[in-house]
């Protein structure tokens, strides 16, 4: 009996395809736990997970496969990912990196696909340029609870799909200089936000369905861009009006000359390339040795 | 000559390595190998000048690494690299580049 | 070290149609993809930024070959190279379904204007792409001294992605 049997419907050779895609995951806290979840029960067989914190009471109340225990043991929320994975995917490809996804950009460059669930508007802005850089599909996703009135709140949020050449991030209006200049001001000491699972849930599930929609031939026509409105209070994901106002636009705030590494020099390249000291039969031995283990070595 | 290209020139005038580039359409100004003080101390490193709107603030110095000097130091991924920017605020992007540069650097010094 | 290539639906699609498009005289339309190349640990990953078509006036003609880009076009496609400091991909189509196999005549040619752009811009890689119409096939020449590379992998990005190993 096959794991993956009853997803079958997803296409022919699409257990392939997801053993073989590499997914990165920017933040691994409310929602990017979720995503990691799902990822791993659908069969994604490779995962660059990136968070720098550890897990602490607080997340319990929505980190997926965080445990009181792991909170007694400061177990860092990348390596709780880890975990969810290997209880469903075993043999994952699985690069976790504990930092920020500054610190995970060359294996990031490998991916498929990057789940942007990061906490800052600055760190969206980078990231979402940084996946158009190397022509990566970018899907944010986050939430927010708003105090409308005196204990009267709203619970909103977003997933916005934003592929190379189609509307962005800024394109869409949720990254702005106003908002940017908002978070500056606050120097980092914004405080802890309101979270909550089910927002965070919704949100996940809704950014996991759209890259099975990237990934698989099980859609027609999947869109090369959406942005889809959580209203927590409704309980509905709507298509922004904004879809259509963008239709057919071309995004200006990520030209297309600006791919690749600026300062890349394959002289150098090849230079590293022989001073590592790894001849290609080394290399082969190490990527056999990492695909067998899903292990990084270094 | 375009505005951007007299400005660059007049900065590659005061530091001759100095390289335009761009990013998100707005244009960038490597300076490799900068000598400039900070906190007291003479350095020497790469810095980014990019003179206009960047993470909220409506001009930025990135620094190749964390000079270490007080102040709220973030970091930034720029130009596909790594760099340091200190909070200083309200650097016109008016002004000629050589004096936002001089402006910055003026906050760490 | 692999070498792997990106590029958008969209762009390809559009190289393919400039590509299908009757020329006066040459058999086949050739053009230059652009590129912004980068390190993926050992491998180099190649990131596909534009496409020019070589003009109809900077084709020689030749009866023997299905195109040949004249100087003016080699001239245009080095500055460029120069200018933005970009790895260039002389490409052009071979029709029909599947991976598609570099020719003969395509290995020579490519062995030939491979190097002098090499010796202009020794910073970059360049090289050259054949298409099908649903495939690519490519290679890559970093050293004029040492034959081209094959590209190990292609990545069509567009919903949904689609990839194939080509080598």
């Amino acid at each position: 009996m096959n794991r993956l049997q009853r997803q079958s419907f997803l296409g022919e050779g699409s257990e392939a395809t997801l053993s073989t895609a590499t997914i990165g995951i920017a933040g691994l806290g409310g929602g990017g736990s979720h995503a990691a979840q799902q990822f791993a029960h659908m069969g994604i067989g490779g995962y660059i997970p990136a968070d720098p914190q550890c897990i602490d009471v607080t997340n319990t109340n929505r980190l997926i496969g965080g445990t009181l225990s792991d909170v007694k043991k400061g177990k860092a929320k990348v390596y709780i990912t880890e975990r969810l994975i290997r209880g469903l995917q075993p043999r994952a490809r699985i690069h976790a990196v504990k930092g920020s996804w500054q610190a995970a950009t060359e294996l990031l460059k490998q991916c498929d696909l990057i789940i942007g669930a990061v906490d800052s508007f600055k760190e969206r802005e980078q990231l979402e340029r940084f996946a158009r850089r190397y022509l990566i599909a970018y899907i944010d996703i986050g939430m927010d609870v708003h105090e409308i009135d005196h204990k009267a709140f709203l619970i909103s949020g977003q997933v916005i799909l934003s592929m190379p050449g189609c509307p962005c991030l800024r394109c869409c209006g949720l990254l702005t200089d106003e908002r940017l200049e908002g978070e500056a001001k606050q120097y980092g000491a914004a405080g802890s936000r309101p979270q909550v699972v089910w927002p965070n849930g919704v949100l996940a599930s809704t950014a996991v369905g759209l890259a099975a929609q990237l990934l698989t031939p099980w859609f027609p026509r999947p869109p090369e861009f959406t942005y889809l409105e959580y209203d927590g209070n409704k309980g509905t994901v709507s298509v922004s009006a904004r879809v259509e106002l963008l239709k057919g636009s071309i995004c200006p705030h990520h030209p297309p000359d600006e791919t690749g590494d600026p300062f890349f020099d394959i002289r150098e390249h090849m230079k590293r390339q022989g001073k590592a000291g790894a001849g290609p039969r080394m290399r082969r031995w190490r990527s056999w040795l990492r695909g067998l283990t899903g292990r990084w070595e270094p | 000559m375009s505005d951007a290209a007299a400005e660059f020139k007049k900065l590659k005038a005061m530091h001759d390595g100095a390289e335009l580039l761009k990013e998100g359409g707005a244009p960038v100004v490597l300076l490799p190998n900068f000598a400039f003080r900070a906190g007291g101390k003479n350095l020497v490193m790469t810095l980014l000048l990019h003179p206009s709107q960047h993470s909220g603030y409506v001009t930025r110095l990135f620094f190749e690494r964390n000079p270490d000097v007080a102040g709220n130091w973030t970091t930034h991924r720029v130009l596909d690299r790594d760099w340091w920017a200190k909070s200083w605020k309200d650097v016109s992007p008016l002004l000629p580049w050589t004096a936002i540069l001089c402006a910055h650097l003026r906050a760490v010094a | 070290m692999r070498l792997h290539f990106r590029i958008t639906r969209a762009l390809l699609d559009s190289v393919r149609i400039d590509l299908r498009r009757p020329h006066p005289f040459a058999h086949e339309r050739v053009g230059f993809i652009s590129a912004g190349l980068s390190a993926a640990d050992e491998d180099v990953l190649i990131v596909a930024r534009e496409y020019r078509a070589v003009l109809d006036e900077d084709y020689l003609r030749d009866p023997t070959v299905g195109a040949m880009m004249g100087a003016e076009a080699i001239r245009k496609a080095l500055q460029w190279a120069m200018q933005d400091r970009l790895a260039l991909f002389h490409v052009h189509t071979h029709g029909g379904q599947g991976l598609p196999g570099f020719s003969r005549i395509d290995l020579r040619e490519n062995a030939k204007f491979v190097p002098d752009f090499l010796k202009v811009t020794p910073q970059c890689a360049h090289g050259a792409i054949v298409l099908s119409d649903n495939a690519a096939r490519g290679q890559l020449g970093f050293d004029p001294r040492q034959p081209c590379m094959p590209i190990d992998s292609f990545a069509e990005i567009g919903a949904p992605i689609r990839k194939w190993r080509a080598a």
